[in-house]
C-alpha cells in the first residue's frame, strides 16, 4: 500500500493521462445506449408465466393494445351528424395504420362487423357502409350498434357520451418499442387533430410502455443535472472549497461515463429501474471523494507538507474506502438474485460503478491533489465543540439512546405488516400522468384497460365446436361479467351465438348454442364465408385451443389477485371433462407473478446483502465483532424502512424493493468509517468517550457530509415523472439518514458496552495486513502525539 | 439504306411477335386454368393443407365442379368431405366475366340455403390463411385483363422447359406489383409464380413440384403456395380430375339440398 500510495504520488500525471484514456475508450461506447420497457422483458424467458404469454402471443396474436377514447362534451352525444362523421374519419386514419403493417387489428364502431341476416341472405359486415350522411343514417347508426350486444357499452356507450377504439399490435410490433413510440406519436397527433369539442384520451397496455420509455428519457436528461446541482451545493456548503466540489463530482462524472460506456459497450439497455442508475452514482460514488478530499483537508489544515499528506491520505483510507465500495458493490450484487432482468442489470452496472469511483477516488484524486496547489482549510471550532457534546452525551447515557431508539424501532415495526406488494405497471405513473387519466376514463366508462385471456385447451381437433365446451365457455363469461372489476368479455361464443340467432331469422329462442358439434362448425363456416374471421384472436385454426378475453379495471394487485382466485374457483368446478387443460395470462396475470417473485427475491436479496456485507467489513477490518457492529445501524433504518413504508402505504413495488439491499451496500459506509476511526483511537489508548469526540472530530463530518449528500442526492428523484421513483426516491433518502444516525448515535451507544476487543483486528493476522499495508501504516494523529489536542479528554 | 430500313423493320416486327408471345401464352395459361383441364367444365378432388406461423397444421378435404357459360361466368360448386363436421356442406357461387360474385352455403345439418352477401375481408380465400381464392380455383391464372405481360426468357426450371413472363399492372392499386410467371412450354402450365407486393418484395411463391398425366392431360398433382411475409404456406394436392360434361342442375341455389353427388 505504502509502494502504491508513492507511486501515484509520484506519477500524478502518468495517472491523469492513464485515467484520461480509459475515459474517453468508455465514452466511445456511449451513443450505442438504448432503452426498453417492455415488461415481459423483466421477467426471465424461462419462467412459466412469461412462456404461457408468449405462447397466447403465438397462438392469438398481440396481446398489447393501444385504447383511444372518444367523449362527448358534457351534455352531449355522439349520435349526432357531425361527431359520427368525425369518428368514421378518424376510423379511416386509423385503418391506414393497419394498411402500414404498424398494428394487426383496428375495432371501433364505425367498422366492428356485425352479424345481420334476412330469409335468404346472411350479412356480416359493418354497421353502415360508409359516414353518415343524414340524421337518419344516425338514427339507423344508433340501433343497430345498440342492438349488437359487442358493440354497446363495448365499443360505444349506451348514452351515447363515449366510443373506443382498440388497435392491437401485431407479434412482431410488440417487440419493437420503436415502432409503438411511432403509434403513439401517430395516435396523439390525431387525437389533437379531431379533439374538440370532443375529449380524447389515449390507454392501453403498450401506451403505457411507451409512456415508460418516454419518460426514462425525460428523467435522465432532467434528473442528472439536478442531482449534480444538489451534490455541487451540499458539497459547497460542508468544504466551503471549491476542491471539495470538483475533486468528488469529478470521480463521479468519470465514473459515470465508465458504467454507461459499460452498458453501450455490452449492449445492453436502459430500464426504467437503469435509467436512475446515474443518479445513484452520483450520489453514491460522490462519497469516497468527500472521504478522501476530507482526510486530506484535515491534513493540510494541520500543516503536512502536500506530497506527504496527500500518501498519508491514500494509506488512512484505503481501508475504509475499500471497505465502503466493496460493502455497496456488494449490497448492489446481492440484486443479482433478483429473479427480475432488469433489477439484476442494475445491480450489476451500479457495482462496477461503485468500484470505479472507489478506484479513481483512489488514483484520481491523489494525483490532482499534487497538481494543485495547497487549499487554506482549517477545522471550524463549532464542529470541535459539537463532536465534544455529542461524545459526551452518548457516552454518559447510551442506555437512553437505545431505550429510545429500541422504542422508536417497536413502533414503527408495528407497520410493517402494513406493507403491500404492487407491481401493477400502470401504477407506477403519477396520477397527473396524462395516460393514467386516460386510464381512468378507459376504466370508469369502459370496463377497463387491460386484456385478461382465459386459455382453454380441449386437447383435440374441433374440440371447441363441442357445445359442452361452449356452454361452459359462456357460463365463464358469465361469471366474468359479473365481477365488479371485469368489463366486456369476448369469446368463440358469441360469435356462434349471434350467427345461429341471425340464422334463425332473429328469433331470440335461438340466441344460444346450435345443440350438435355439426351444427356449431358449420354455423361457424357460415359465419366465415359470410365476411366474418372466426379465428381471428379467438381460436387457433384447429379450433382446439380457445381465448376467452376479458377487459379488467386497473385495479391493483389485490384486485387481480382476487380475480383471478375467482376465475380458479369457477374453473375447478365448472369445467368439463372435454377442457383438458386452462391458464390464465396477460398484463394482470404478468403483475401479479412478479409480485409474487418481488417477495422471495427481497428476502433472498436482503438476507444475502447483510450476510455479504457483514463478511466483508469483517474481513477488511480483521474482526468478526467489528463486522457485526457495522451491521447495527443497517437493522435500525432497514427495520425503520419497512415500518415507514407500511405507515405511508408505499407499495413494495419493482423500485423500493431494492431499498433494503442498497441501505445494507451504501449505509454500511458511515459505520465502517466510524468503527475504523474508533478503533484507532481507542487503539492509541483513547478513553471511550475520547475516542467518540476523535471519530466524530475526524469522522463524522464526511460521514454527515457523505449522508447529507446521498440523502439530498436521492431527494431529486421526487422530480421523477414516476410515482414509483418519487417513493423510492425519498424512502432512500430516509434510510440515508437513519443508517448515519445508527452510525453516528447507536453504534456509540452500543460500544460503550463492547469490549475493545470484540472489535480490534485479530492479532494473528494484523502483522500480515501491515505488510501490505492495508493496516497501521499511519496511525492516526491523535491529539496526544500532536500537543494541539482541542478535543476535552475524559 | 434499304438494308437499314429492312433491319429495323425486323426488329419491330420482331418485338411484335415476342410480345404477341407473351399475351399468347397469358391466354393459353389461363384456358388451362387452375387444374390445367383446358375445357369447359372441370371436376377435381383435393386435398388442403395449410400452414400459418405459430399455428398448428390444419387439414380439408373437398370436392370440386366448376363450368364455364358463354358469357364468362363460371359457376363453381365445392362440398367439404373433410373434416367430419362439415362435411356434406356445399358452396356454390357464381364468378362473372365483370361484377360482384355470388355465393350460397349449403347447410346439412340445419338443412338451410343462404346467400351470402357479406364482404369478404378474406379477399375470397377459399378456406382462411391459404392464400388461393375461389376465383383461382374456378378461372385459374387470369391475369390477362389487369397485368401487361412480357417475355422476359426461357428457362430450364426443375428439369421443366419453361417461359419466363414478366407480369405488371395496366392500372394502379392492384394487389401485385409485379408477377412473374415460370409456364411450361408444352403444357401451358404454371409450374411457378412470383408475387411482388406493393413496395416491390416478394411476398408470395406459388410452386409446382411435380407434374402427373391423367386421362385429360398432364396437370400439376401438388400446387405449394408461400406467404414469404406471414411465414405460412398451404399445399393443394390433386387427387383426381375429369373434364366430363357437368350437368347444369349442380349449379341452381335451390336444388342444393337434394343434390346427390
Amino acid at each position: 500500500m505504502r509502494r502504491l500510495a508513492r507511486w501515484v504520488t509520484d506519477h500524478p500525471f502518468l495517472v491523469l493521462a492513464a485515467v484520461g484514456l480509459v475515459t474517453l475508450a468508455f465514452a466511445a461506447f456511449l451513443p450505442r445506449i438504448g432503452f426498453q420497457a417492455d415488461y415481459s422483458k423483466m421477467l426471465p424467458e424461462d419462467d412459466p408465466i412469461v412462456a404461457q404469454y408468449k405462447r397466447t402471443r403465438d397462438l392469438f396474436g398481440g396481446q398489447s393494445l393501444f385504447l383511444l377514447a372518444i367523449v362527448a362534451e358534457e351534455g352531449g352525444t355522439l349520435f349526432d351528424l357531425p361527431s359520427l362523421q368525425k369518428l368514421y374519419a378518424l376510423t379511416a386514419e386509423l385503418e391506414k395504420l393497419k394498411e402500414e403493417g404498424l398494428v394487426e387489428e383496428v375495432l371501433t364502431p364505425a367498422n366492428v362487423k356485425v352479424v345481420e341476416g334476412t330469409e335468404a341472405a346472411l350479412v356480416v359486415r359493418p354497421i353502415l357502409p360508409g359516414p353518415p350522411a343524414t340524421v337518419e343514417e344516425v338514427e339507423l347508426f344508433r340501433r343497430k350498434a345498440l342492438a349488437e350486444r359487442t358493440v354497446r357499452d363495448n365499443l360505444v356507450l349506451a348514452d351515447g357520451r363515449g366510443a373506443l377504439a382498440i388497435l392491437r399490435l401485431s407479434p412482431a410490433v410488440e417487440v419493437r418499442e420503436d415502432i409503438q413510440a411511432q403509434i403513439l406519436a401517430r395516435l396523439e397527433a390525431l387525437a389533437a387533430q379531431y379533439a374538440g369539442p370532443e375529449e380524447f384520451h389515449l390507454s392501453g397496455n403498450a401506451a403505457f410502455l411507451v409512456y415508460v420509455n418516454r419518460y426514462m428519457r425525460q428523467d435522465l436528461a432532467f434528473l442528472l443535472p439536478v442531482v449534480v446541482g444538489v451534490v455541487v451545493l451540499v458539497l459547497l456548503v460542508s468544504f466551503r472549497h471549491a476542491w471539495g466540489v470538483v475533486l468528488p463530482l469529478g470521480v463521479v462524472g468519470v465514473g459515470l461515463v465508465w458504467t454507461m460506456g459499460l452498458v453501450g459497450l455490452t449492449g445492453h439497455k436502459l430500464t426504467m429501474i437503469s435509467t436512475f442508475l446515474p443518479v445513484v452514482l452520483v450520489a453514491v460514488g460522490s462519497a469516497y471523494g468527500i472521504h478522501v478530499v476530507n482526510e486530506y483537508f484535515q491534513r493540510v489544515a494541520r500543516g503536512e507538507a502536500k506530497k506527504a499528506a496527500v500518501q498519508a491520505t491514500i494509506q488512512e483510507m484505503f481501508v475504509p474506502v475499500l471497505g465502503a465500495a466493496v460493502t455497496t458493490a456488494a449490497g448492489f450484487l446481492t440484486l443479482l438474485s433478483s429473479f427480475l432482468v432488469p433489477t439484476r442489470e442494475f445491480g450489476l452496472f451500479a457495482a462496477f460503478g461503485v468500484m470505479a469511483c472507489f478506484l479513481l477516488a483512489m488514483a484520481m484524486i491523489p494525483a490532482l491533489l499534487l497538481v494543485f496547489p495547497v487549499p487554506k482549510v482549517r477545522p471550524t471550532k463549532l464542529q470541535m465543540q459539537s463532536a465534544q457534546v455529542f461524545a459526551r452525551a452518548l457516552a454518559r447515557r447510551p442506555s437512553l439512546v437505545l431505550l429510545g431508539v429500541l422504542l422508536v424501532l417497536i413502533g414503527l415495526g408495528a407497520g410493517i405488516p402494513r406493507l403491500r406488494v404492487e407491481s401493477d405497471v400502470t401504477r407506477y405513473f403519477r396520477e397527473d400522468s396524462p395516460v393514467v387519466q386516460g386510464l381512468r376514463v378507459v376504466d370508469e366508462r369502459f370496463g377497463g384497460s387491460q386484456e385478461l385471456s382465459i386459455v382453454l385447451d380441449t386437447g383435440r381437433r374441433d374440440g371447441l365446436k363441442d357445445p359442452e365446451v361452449l356452454r361452459f365457455m359462456d357460463r365463464l363469461q358469465r361469471f366474468l361479467e359479473a365481477q365488479p372489476d371485469v368489463g366486456a368479455t369476448s369469446s368463440l361464443v358469441d360469435l356462434v351465438k349471434e350467427s345461429y340467432f341471425t340464422l334463425r331469422g332473429d328469433d331470440p329462442a335461438f340466441y344460444a348454442i346450435p345443440e350438435t358439434s355439426r351444427a356449431v362448425a358449420q354455423v361457424l363456416l357460415l359465419y366465415e364465408m359470410g365476411g366474418g374471421e372466426v379465428t381471428k384472436g379467438l381460436a387457433t385454426r384447429d379450433f382446439r385451443v380457445g381465448r376467452i378475453a376479458a377487459r379488467v379495471r386497473s385495479v391493483g394487485l389485490s384486485g387481480y389477485d382476487a380475480l383471478l382466485r375467482a376465475v380458479e374457483g369457477f374453473v375447478a368446478q365448472e369445467k368439463p371433462a372435454a377442457v383438458k387443460d386452462w391458464y390464465v395470462t396477460g398484463s394482470p396475470s404478468l403483475y401479479i407473478q412478479l409480485s409474487k417473485k418481488l417477495i422471495a427475491s427481497q428476502l433472498a436479496s436482503l438476507g444475502t446483502s447483510f450476510g455479504a456485507v457483514g463478511f466483508i467489513v469483517a474481513v477488511l477490518l480483521l474482526s468478526l465483532g467489528a463486522g457485526l457492529l457495522a451491521l447495527i445501524p443497517l437493522l435500525v433504518a432497514v427495520a425503520g424502512n419497512f415500518g415507514v413504508m407500511g405507515y405511508a402505504g408505499a407499495y413494495l413495488d419493482m423500485a423500493t424493493v431494492m431499498i433494503a439491499s442498497l441501505t445494507v451496500g451504501i449505509g454500511v459506509d458511515y459505520a465502517v468509517h466510524f468503527l475504523n476511526r474508533y478503533r484507532n483511537a481507542r487503539g492509541l489508548g483513547l478513553a471511550h468517550e475520547e475516542a467518540l469526540a476523535e471519530t466524530f472530530r475526524t469522522s463524522g463530518r464526511a460521514i454527515v457530509v457523505n449522508a447529507l449528500t446521498l440523502a439530498l442526492g436521492f431527494l431529486v428523484m421526487l422530480l421523477s415523472r414516476f410515482g414509483a421513483l418519487n417513493t423510492f426516491g425519498w424512502l432512500i433518502a430516509l434510510t440515508m439518514v437513519t443508517s448515519m444516525l445508527g452510525a453516528l448515535w447507536v453504534l456509540p451507544a452500543v460500544l460503550a458496552w463492547v469490549p475493545e476487543g470484540a472489535y480490534q483486528p485479530w492479532p494473528r493476522l494484523r502483522g500480515l495486513w501491515a505488510r501490505v499495508g492495508l493496516l497501521g501504516a499511519d496511525p492516526n494523529p491523535s491529539p496526544k502525539k500532536e500537543g494541539k489536542d482541542e478535543a476535552p479528554r475524559a | 439504306m434499304k438494308r437499314l430500313v429492312l433491319s429495323g423493320l425486323c426488329v419491330l416486327l420482331g418485338v411484335w411477335a415476342f410480345a404477341q408471345t407473351a399475351d399468347e401464352i397469358l391466354r393459353r395459361v389461363e384456358e388451362q386454368g387452375f387444374f390445367g383441364t383446358g375445357r369447359e367444365s372441370l371436376y377435381a378432388a383435393l386435398a388442403v393443407a395449410i400452414q400459418e406461423k405459430g399455428q398448428p397444421l390444419v387439414d380439408y378435404a373437398f370436392r370440386v365442379w366448376a363450368k364455364e357459360y358463354p358469357d364468362g361466368t363460371v359457376k363453381f360448386l365445392l362440398q367439404y368431405a373433410a373434416p367430419a363436421d362439415v362435411a356434406g356442406t356445399l358452396f356454390l357461387a357464381y364468378v362473372p366475366k365483370e361484377g360482384a360474385t355470388r355465393m350460397w352455403l349449403y347447410l346439412p345439418e340445419l338443412a338451410l340455403v343462404k346467400e351470402l352477401v357479406g364482404e369478404r375481408e378474406r379477399k375470397g380465400e377459399f378456406i382462411a390463411g391459404s392464400g388461393i381464392s375461389y376465383e383461382d380455383i374456378a378461372k385459374g391464372f387470369s391475369y390477362r385483363a389487369d397485368y401487361q405481360a412480357v417475355l422476359a426468357g426461357t428457362e430450364e426450371l426443375a428439369g421443366h422447359p419453361t417461359w419466363r413472363l414478366s407480369l405488371s399492372p395496366r392500372a394502379a392499386g392492384l394487389e401485385w406489383s409485379r408477377i412473374v410467371l415460370w409456364v411450361h412450354r408444352d403444357h401451358y402450365l404454371v409450374v411457378r409464380a412470383e408475387f411482388y407486393d406493393r413496395e416491390g418484395q416478394l411476398a408470395r411463391v406459388l410452386t409446382v413440384p411435380e407434374l402427373v398425366t391423367d386421362a385429360v392431360g398432364t396437370r400439376p398433382a401438388l400446387l405449394r403456395v408461400e406467404d414469404l411475409l406471414k411465414g405460412s404456406w398451404a399445399e393443394v394436392r390433386i387427387a383426381e380430375r375429369s373434364a366430363e360434361a357437368i350437368p347444369d342442375a349442380h349449379f341452381e341455389p335451390a336444388n342444393l339440398p337434394k343434390l346427390r353427388l
